[in-house]
């Protein structure tokens, strides 16, 4: 997909040398901190900027060569979501749909039931999840062969995530492909085939899915009614940095939870909470200290 | 559908702006033409106005007086063709053209705009023919109004050198509405572009005023695009089809800058 596409805005780096491949008919996970250079990216992708080095390719084709070809069979939602305030969703959605020469309006109905999203109302007057949702009818409506969603869950309450999920599971079905950036793991872990992770504009890592989910590191804690020693985790396969204190114990899991949770379940457990890691610890997990491969 | 392409969703989206723009323009020089049968019937004004420095006159209401209470072609020349219609009809198109795509990028829809199969450059010519459009609508309205008033005042203007003085400030006024719409298109913010296009629009005018009084300028007149809007006094002699293919041309180089800029450069976040 792309070949050492490199963009710099002045001095500044926005993506370097970076060769990405997504497959046909894969969920594609684009995951990186906040500033690591995933909306260059796209961005570029769209072409709405141009590389200063490097070529992106889309169906085979340069995306700034034939870019309206590309952007007639790409849906796509930004991370920065402006919209036609003025407008009502539905207004916003005939006119990209005018754009677009057509789509199918029983679909878009139908996306705006799932999502429970009221297209009557003017955009402005619409919290930042309905405006996410008018957005994600707009990338989706005309069934296209490439779905490019910049951080596409912001502002959507849990129910609607898992619409969401769904959503993409159809796609997925139907041999169409997503490229989708995030900066959330487990929404990548649950949505996607395999993960691209980005650093500072540099792609450090592709991963499946199931390799990402074998390393993740997780933070857990568990409130004991009594105290337990601390000695029955230590040792423990995938527990590391344990604490416990007043019957309550810290510590990181790599991989499985299995083995914590058997040894947890001799002792009475009151609450059991997950803490999901800042992006910055995967790469430690992943890449050791310094985050260097 | 108005909502079926680029130029008739931006005509929706000014519809309300259009409507404040036509009863400001309209409202100001309909008033004008009630005062012409108290004018017509008063010797002594053009007396009182020429006890006026020159230059003062010069820049506010133009050149020959002599003939303003007499004549009321000279009346509406100096009282509204010379600054008011053009001016607003400039800022009007200078506004427009500035929003185009600059006040969408920083608005940060053009991206989202611009992910839809349209080509980047059918965008701006799409923007330049809504600015056309509602220019003209904003000109029909006037001449309206003109007409009007000029039957209610009994002035007897001829309809069709009405449209034609009007027409060419709609010329003078794209002049700069494209250059506002151009600025925009090679990266400027809207305020930038607003501010550069009205600026050179009012020195373009104070150049053409004041050329006849100050020596040091008057080579500079035929620099100034107003002088191609005036200069022929369309209102009496109608349209010179040379002076309008300048106004013409320079709006034509103007487009043509801005659809090569736009179409190279990167779209800002």
């Amino acid at each position: 997909m792309t070949e050492g596409l490199t963009k710099f805005y002045g001095k500044q780096r926005g993506v370097l040398d970076l060769d990405v491949n997504v497959e046909k008919g894969e969920v594609f996970g684009y995951l990186g901190p906040n500033g690591a250079g995933k909306t260059t990216t796209i961005r570029l992708l769209l072409d709405f900027i141009r590389p200063t080095q490097g070529q992106a390719k889309i169906f085979g084709k340069d995306v700034s060569q034939n870019s309206l070809e590309i952007r007639k069979r790409i849906g796509y939602v930004p991370g920065e979501l402006a919209m036609y305030d003025n407008m009502t969703g539905r207004d916003f959605l005939t006119y990209f749909a005018h754009l677009r020469d057509g789509a199918d309006w029983k679909y878009v109905e139908e996306l705006a039931k799932r999502l429970d999203c009221d297209l009557s109302q003017p955009i402005r007057s619409l919290s930042h999840g309905n405006k996410q949702k008018i957005a994600l009818i707009q990338a989706f409506m005309h069934k296209p062969d490439l779905l490019i969603l910049d951080e596409p869950t912001t502002g959507l309450d849990p129910l609607m995530q898992r619409e969401f999920y769904r959503m993409i599971e159809e796609v997925r079905s139907e041999g169409r492909t997503v490229f989708l950036s995030s900066h959330i793991l487990p929404e990548v872990e649950r949505t996607c085939d395999r993960v691209g992770i980005l650093r500072e504009g540099k792609l450090v890592a592709v991963e499946g899915v199931k390799d990402l989910k074998s390393r993740a590191v997780r933070h857990l804690e568990i409130h004991f009614a009594k105290p337990v020693p601390k000695e029955a985790f230590v040792g423990v396969s995938g527990v590391r940095d344990v604490t416990m204190e007043d019957g309550i114990m810290h510590c990181t899991v790599v991989g499985s939870l299995d083995a914590v949770i058997k040894a947890a379940s001799s002792f009475p457990v009151d609450n059991l909470i997950t803490h999901e890691p800042n992006l910055e610890e995967v790469f430690m997990s992943f890449y050791g200290q310094g985050g260097e491969q | 559908m108005m909502l079926n392409n680029v130029a008739l969703k931006t005509l929706r989206d000014k519809r309300r702006a259009l409507l404040g723009w036509a009863i400001a323009l309209t409202g100001f020089a309909f008033l004008f033409t009630l005062y012409w049968p108290y004018i017509r019937d008063m010797p002594s004004i053009v007396q009182l106005l020429q006890a006026y420095p020159e230059a003062l006159i010069k820049v506010f209401v133009g050149g020959d007086l002599s003939k303003f209470n007499l004549v009321p072609e000279s009346f509406l020349n100096a009282e509204l063709f010379f600054l008011w219609v053009p001016l607003v009809l400039m800022l009007f198109a200078v506004t427009f053209g500035s929003d185009a795509i600059a006040g969408e990028e920083e608005r940060g829809t053009l991206d989202l705009l611009l992910t839809n199969p349209v080509p980047r450059s059918r965008v701006v010519i799409e923007k330049f023919v809504a600015m056309v459009t509602s220019s003209l609508v904003l000109a029909a309205t006037l001449w309206i109004a003109l007409m009007a008033g000029s039957m209610i005042s009994e002035m007897g203007i001829d309809p069709v050198r009405l449209a034609e003085v009007i027409f060419s400030a709609v010329l003078l006024g794209l002049v700069f509405g494209s250059l506002s719409l151009a600025l925009g298109c090679v990266g400027l913010k809207p305020g930038m572009s607003t501010g550069i296009g009205a600026a050179l629009g009012v020195a373009s005018y104070l150049v053409n005023a004041l050329a006849p009084v100050f020596k040091e300028i008057e080579s500079y007149q035929k620099l100034s695009p107003f002088f191609y809007y005036i200069e022929a006094d369309p209102l009496v002699n109608g349209l010179n089809l040379g002076d309008a293919t300048i106004l013409v041309t320079l709006t034509a180089i103007m487009l043509a800058v801005a659809l090569v800029a736009f179409q190279r450069r990167d779209i800002g976040v």
